[in-house]
């Protein structure tokens, strides 16, 4: 049995995601960001309930076109956020494969304490606009809507995620210390509908700039997050898709962001978990880029 | 905050239904379409039928495989029409996965997946995750003595329950 330290999990399509910004850091009114991301992976193994990894009969593959947003409303109080999978596909190769809108993801940020460190809350609400029972269509064999309904775009509930984020920016500048650093920490509780069981949410971030010319375009963020659910092993549904009852993980990431011009950068990630269950094991690489605006 | 709330609800009650694409290799798409399980029928999993003018051929408790977990018991019967007839106890249960089927086997283990080459029989599509059900046991088939839940689409082993006379 392969242990799962090499392995990685699907996490984009995961409710709490975390974005390439510091959401600690609110907008100031009128300013804004966005980004549009490109998340791969491919899998032939599933993390069990047991938190093993067990080889599945064919490879796994989904691929996820998402859109992130943030609007200042009002000064430090009032943040709007959006988190939006526009396009979804899950495939079994050689079964089937069902494609079409994900879950989208509302959310309001309000800066608590902006000195000596930011503490900033929010809630989040999550839509389900994705498909939960996919189906193969009138006509179809048995097997192909057995396939079809493995496959959902969305979980199909409503739910709310409180969620508070402390951050702060430090180093260089005269500090002695010669790099630029931003970190973050970061909890929710994921409040669940529809007989999904709760979960708690939790991320640390700490993110890394050289300040020189041309090096300083660069952000190296690492990551620590994951996703605790409240369910016992025996409720566990293994949906493999990453909307599931039950889904847990915890897992390290690696993002590079570069800036191309004014606002406009780029950047590439990759996560990696080391403790998951109720999900596929797969190696996901997301492309973004984004777009920040005063 | 108007705006976002009705935004949402729009949203919400309009979730698009996926799109399918059936990748099976052509081989594997049946002919004709197999008619989908009806839990009140004796087709794909419904309650027992004359329960009392049944006999015994063999029977066994359920277990789950690797980290999956399965309760309960399943007998192989003889109906009194001569059919033979799988039944799960009411005290069945199995843990949830995506595309549940039943299999009547003589292997062990349903490594390389359901194989009719090597006697494998498909009952159908698992009627209840939990609870009394029964399933239609094909002519020649009932010499099979191990019954499976078995994850379809992800090809893994749920539950097991093997029969002894």
């Amino acid at each position: 049995m392969r242990k799962l330290t090499v392995t990685a999990v699907l996490l984009m399509a995961l409710g709490p995601a975390s974005t390439a910004s510091a959401q600690a850091w609110t907008k100031d009114a009128g300013t804004g960001y966005v980004n549009l991301s490109l998340s791969l992976l491919a899998g032939d193994r599933v993390f069990g309930t047991d938190f093993e990894s067990r080889e599945i009969a064919s490879t796994y593959r989904q691929t996820s076109v998402g859109l992130y947003a943030e609007y200042g409303v009002v000064d430090r109080w009032l943040t709007l956020t959006a988190n939006a999978e526009l396009y979804r596909r899950n495939a079994l190769d050689d079964q089937g494969a069902t494609q079409g809108l994900g879950d989208f993801r509302l959310g309001l940020w309000s800066g608590l304490v902006t000195a000596p460190f930011r503490v900033t809350a929010g809630l989040l609400v999550g839509l389900p606009t994705g498909d939960s029972q996919p189906s193969a269509g009138a006509g179809a064999d048995s097997d192909a809507e057995l396939i079809a309904n493995s496959l959902p775009t969305g979980d199909g509930e409503w739910d709310f995620e409180p969620t508070v984020i402390v951050g702060h920016s430090f180093g260089a500048g005269g500090s002695g210390w010669p790099l630029r650093h931003f970190a973050t920490l970061r909890a929710g509780y994921w409040a669940r509908t529809k007989g999904f069981t709760d979960a708690v949410t939790y991320q640390a971030e700490l993110g890394t700039q050289v300040p020189l010319p041309f090096a300083d375009r660069f952000w190296l963020i690492l990551r620590l997050r994951g996703v605790e659910s409240l369910a016992g092993q025996g409720a566990v549904q293994s949906g493999f898709a990453g909307l599931g009852d039950g889904v847990t993980y915890t897992a390290i990431a690696g993002e590079l962001q570069g800036r191309i011009w004014r606002g406009l950068a780029a950047s590439v990630s990759y996560d990696t978990s080391f403790r998951a269950r109720g999900i596929i094991a797969a190696a996901p690489i997301k492309f973004a880029l984004s777009w920040q605006f005063d | 905050m108007r705006t976002l709330l009705l935004l949402g609800s729009a949203l919400a009650l309009t979730a698009c239904d996926a799109g399918f694409v059936d990748l099976r290799p052509a081989s594997a798409i049946p002919n004709t379409p197999s008619p989908q399980p009806d839990a009140g029928t004796m087709d794909g999993g419904g309650p027992p039928a004359n329960p009392g003018q049944d006999s015994l051929v063999a029977e066994g408790p359920w277990q789950g495989r690797a980290d999956y977990q399965a309760t309960g018991t399943a007998s192989l019967l003889m109906r009194a029409d001569g059919q033979f007839e799988l039944r799960f106890s009411d005290t069945f249960t199995v843990s949830r996965v995506p595309g549940p089927v039943v299999v009547l086997s003589r292997r062990e283990s349903l490594s390389g997946g359901i194989q009719p080459g090597q006697g494998d029989v498909e009952l159908g599509v698992q009627a209840e995750r939990s609870g009394a059900q029964s399933y239609v046991v094909p002519a020649g088939s009932d010499d099979r003595r191990y019954v499976w839940i078995y994850c379809k689409p992800f090809g893994l082993e749920v539950g097991r329950a093997r029969l002894s006379e």
